[in-house]
């Protein structure tokens, strides 16, 4: 029996050449037809293109450039006429917009009153988070380019919260007759070219009667959603994208070394903080929980567990924020302090077993975070070791994003790890609102507490004086600070892996996910 | 063979049934809140709050007790509707009349790839018994079926795209970015029938017709083609049968590491999300294809070898 073993071989290696004939020819080209594409992966799968949704919404505002919002902010978090050229508090819960009268839709029709009034009640509507975010009710047509905002809540908050990406215009011809959103016809400097649903794939190409000058090469932009943080990592290597982020830190020694790439790391508006859970006795003891901070080497979680991505915080905001109080305590790493003032508090080893106790018991501390950010496990891991240094026995558990949540309210913890955006409305009083005062969901988690802190940032919101508030927010925050109740370990980095072709692109903090400016240019 | 098939056809739908149920009680009875998965997934983390949480329960008709809740959803899925997606805010079936086609292309594809590799491989490896050709084949099918298809997936994106630069990472944009997700998914699929091929023609070929079709004096491809081949197909059909699950099952995680928008991927994001009615959609499609593909298999079965005959559900 003759066998035709080396036709066979052959033929294999035939048919491998032949596949890598082809990928060869069907390689990526940055540059095809003359175009400058720019290839940007997002990290989630963008699954609609509605405003509503917050993954559609920031992507087609922040990272395609194709809705805009009335009011912007820049890296300083100063805020900025956008598509409001002015606006003016008329009463605790009235708030009257000017608009621009030289702004055209994608569609050619005209930006007005109308508009902003349709698509604000209809996000409204859709958005079931968005009425909570910006407080706004309703919305009144003045005339042609005034609008008047009519707030549920007494809210000097109003123009910050409508620099979140919720609340981005988009016109009428977005949404089809049985009203569901089909294209995204916004004002931005892209429009849209086309979006695949199947794979989450955007591509945009720039508006020719935007009404700002950009000085930009790039005649497309393209958006993956690669949801992935290996795959946008290996894309970044292949050069497939331009542009992407949180890719693994494990990836950053690699990337650095690549050719072709840029590693650059910067600190968000998004912080890892510790609640503590006082409806443990001993946490009720605020020198207690104070031990515990102390106890914490800060800037080794950040330089060696973090890889550098991230910073040591200054206080609850990063310092670049205008309200940010850096002249609070921090709780610096000393372990000596640690001790004293658990021993100070009768949080002792009674029974010699190398364990620390309370009122005769050992503490046996149940650390809980959620899976979601990369930093989560690394940091609640050296937290417990830190613990252990000190005598307290503490149990880590790092939970997918339900189970967190269900932990979280049974109350079955002592300490929660989580993350959260300082700046998701860049105001002074928001985060404080959210997670310090007695009425937000995680202070009664935690039956944190202080009327004085309470007041403090009810007026801080309700005020529009900017000095005022600044000022307000500022106490707040060393009542805060003194309380530890809630306390911000680390600020959170963002890694960026961007093409030595990519030129003029700048990193804004003030922003909820990565803003890729208009003026981003490729070689 | 008609009643038989009525009867499968039947069992196909308990089948489906029973998937689809415990699907729903398993979504339920796993920790977490509904409403918070929806609104961290639609709006994002920061979004959450009492008063969110109470209007997307709202929005969804998420109080409704969860027997309830069963009832309706199979009511719906009787008439053919499988629901709304929390997450897409769309028809649960036009979401996957978009995604399932993507899933049968990188199926098929692998599939494809499989056989092309297997059958010559263990025809060669039963052919060349023992000799070097034979320990190859059985050395590396061994290996590439003890790795992991997540691991095999970066080493070949390592490989092609990062080292080489011939072949994309990720998506789906003409033939090449289908290369590397089809190859890994075969993988598993095409050392398993290999192996089997090689053994079910070690057996055939040792019976006393393929002696007797060479006393004959037939020539070797007629040998091999015409009888060896033939009588030990039928294991391996079966065996194909069951690797449509290992496809099914493979996908779920190459489609995320290669972000090919196929229904794995999207089970994996609405069981992230506990989107339950797109959760539901994906595992009835799913269930749905194993079933038939396995009901083709036993029809095939019969086909190619008319010595099997149906009698009442068994063969």
């Amino acid at each position: 029996m003759k066998l035709k073993v080396k036709g066979f071989l052959l033929l294999m290696v035939m048919g491998l050449g032949l596949t890598l004939f082809a990928g060869c020819s069907g390689a990526n080209a940055k540059t095809a037809d003359g175009e400058k594409v720019l290839t940007i992966a997002f990290p989630s799968t963008v699954t609609t293109l509605d405003v509503s949704n917050g993954d559609g919404a920031t992507m087609l505002k922040e990272v395609a450039g194709v809705i805009e919002t009335l009011v912007s902010v820049d890296s300083d978090f100063i805020l900025h006429p956008s598509l409001a050229k002015e606006w003016e508090r008329t009463g605790e819960t009235t708030w009257v917009f000017k608009l621009r009268d030289d702004v055209t839709f994608h569609d050619g029709t005209k930006f007005n009153a109308e508009a902003v009034k349709w698509c604000i009640e209809r996000s409204l509507v859709e958005n079931t988070s968005l009425a909570k975010t910006t407080g706004i009710a309703s919305v009144d047509v003045i005339d042609d380019y005034t609008v008047q905002f009519n707030t549920s809540v007494n809210t000097g908050d109003l123009p910050e919260a409508l620099t979140n990406v919720g609340t981005a215009i988009v016109a009428k011809s977005s949404v089809n007759d049985k009203g569901e959103f089909v294209t995204a016809v916004g004002t931005g400097y892209f429009k849209q070219d086309s979006f695949d649903v199947s794979s989450g794939k955007f591509e945009c190409v720039p508006y020719d009667k935007y009404w700002q000058k950009v000085d930009s090469n790039v005649t497309r932009r393209v958006v993956l959603s690669l949801s992935d943080s290996s795959t946008r990592s290996l894309s970044a290597q292949n050069g497939e994208v331009d542009i992407a982020t949180d890719v693994p830190f494990s990836d950053l020694e690699t990337l650095s070394n690549k050719d072709g790439v840029n590693v650059e790391k910067f600190n968000t508006a998004r912080t890892y903080f510790f609640s503590y859970n006082l409806n443990k006795d001993y946490l009720k003891d605020v020198n207690v929980r104070k031990a515990l901070i102390y106890a914490v080497n800060k800037k080794d979680i950040v330089n060696d567990l973090l890889l550098g991505v991230g910073s040591v915080p200054k206080g609850i905001f990063l310092e670049t924020m205008p309200w940010a109080n850096t002249n609070v305590d921090t709780y610096e790493y000393d372990a000596q302090k640690a001790g004293s003032l658990l021993d100070a508090a009768g949080v002792k080893d009674t029974d010699g077993d190398g364990f620390r106790d309370y009122n005769g018991q050992k503490i046996s501390m149940n650390i809980i975070t959620s899976s979601r950010r990369p930093g989560n496990s690394l940091i609640v891991q050296a937290v417990a070791g830190y613990f252990a240094n000190l005598g307290i026995e503490a149990n880590v558990q790092v939970l997918d994003g339900n189970a967190f949540t269900e932990a979280q309210k049974s109350g079955n913890f002592d300490m929660v790890l989580s993350s959260a955006a300082t700046g998701y409305v860049p105001s002074a009083s928001y985060y404080l609102s959210t997670y310090y005062h007695s009425g937000s969901s995680n202070a009664k988690q935690i039956n944190y507490s202080n009327p004085e802190l309470d007041k403090l940032v009810d007026a801080c919101k309700a005020t529009s004086n900017m000095e005022e508030k600044y000022t307000l927010s500022k106490q707040a925050q060393v009542l805060a600070q003194n309380d530890v109740a809630v306390y911000t370990i680390a600020n959170y980095g963002a890694v960026f892996v961007l093409s030595d072709d990519v030129e003029n692109f700048s990193y804004s903090a003030a922003v909820h996910d990565f803003i890729v400016p208009n003026e981003t240019s490729l070689k | 063979m008609i009643k038989y098939i009525i009867k499968r056809i039947l069992i196909v739908f308990i089948v489906l049934w029973m998937v689809a149920t415990l699907t729903f009680f398993t979504v339920h009875v796993t920790p977490g809140d509904t409403a918070n998965a929806i609104i961290v997934s639609v709006y994002g983390e920061d979004a959450v709050s009492p008063e969110t949480l109470e209007n997307v329960r709202a929005k969804f008709d998420l109080k409704r007790p969860v027997f309830t809740q069963y009832t309706d959803w199979l009511g719906n899925v009787v008439t053919g509707e499988l629901g709304t997606s929390y997450k897409y805010n769309k028809p649960v079936i036009d979401i996957l009349k978009i995604r399932l086609p993507n899933t049968l292309i990188l199926g098929f594809s692998a599939f494809l790839i499989s056989l092309i590799i297997s059958i010559p491989f263990g025809i060669l490896s039963a052919l060349n018994h023992n000799r070097p050709i034979d320990h190859f084949s059985r050395f590396s099918t061994l290996l590439l079926s003890s790795f992991p298809s997540f691991w095999i997936a970066l080493l070949l994106i390592i490989i092609f795209s990062i080292q080489l630069k011939v072949l994309p990472v990720s998506g789906m944009a003409g033939f090449t970015s289908i290369i590397l997700p089809a190859v890994t998914l075969s993988i598993g699929m095409t050392a398993v029938t290999t192996r089997m091929l090689r053994s079910s023609m070690l057996d055939v070929l040792g019976q006393d017709y393929i002696t007797v079709a060479r006393a004959k004096g037939l020539e070797d491809n007629q040998v091999i083609f015409g009888h060896a081949l033939r009588n030990a197909i039928p294991p391996i059909i079966t065996v194909i049968g069951l690797q449509i699950g290992h496809i099914i099952g493979g996908a779920v995680i190459i489609e995320n590491i290669f972000a090919w928008p196929g229904i794995g991927g999207l089970l994996i994001d609405s069981i992230n999300t506990k989107d339950l009615p797109m959760i539901e959609g994906c595992v009835l499609i799913i269930a749905f294809g194993y079933a038939i593909v396995n009901l083709i298999v036993d029809i095939t079965y019969s086909c190619i070898d008319p010595r099997i005959k149906y009698s009442g559900g068994d063969n």
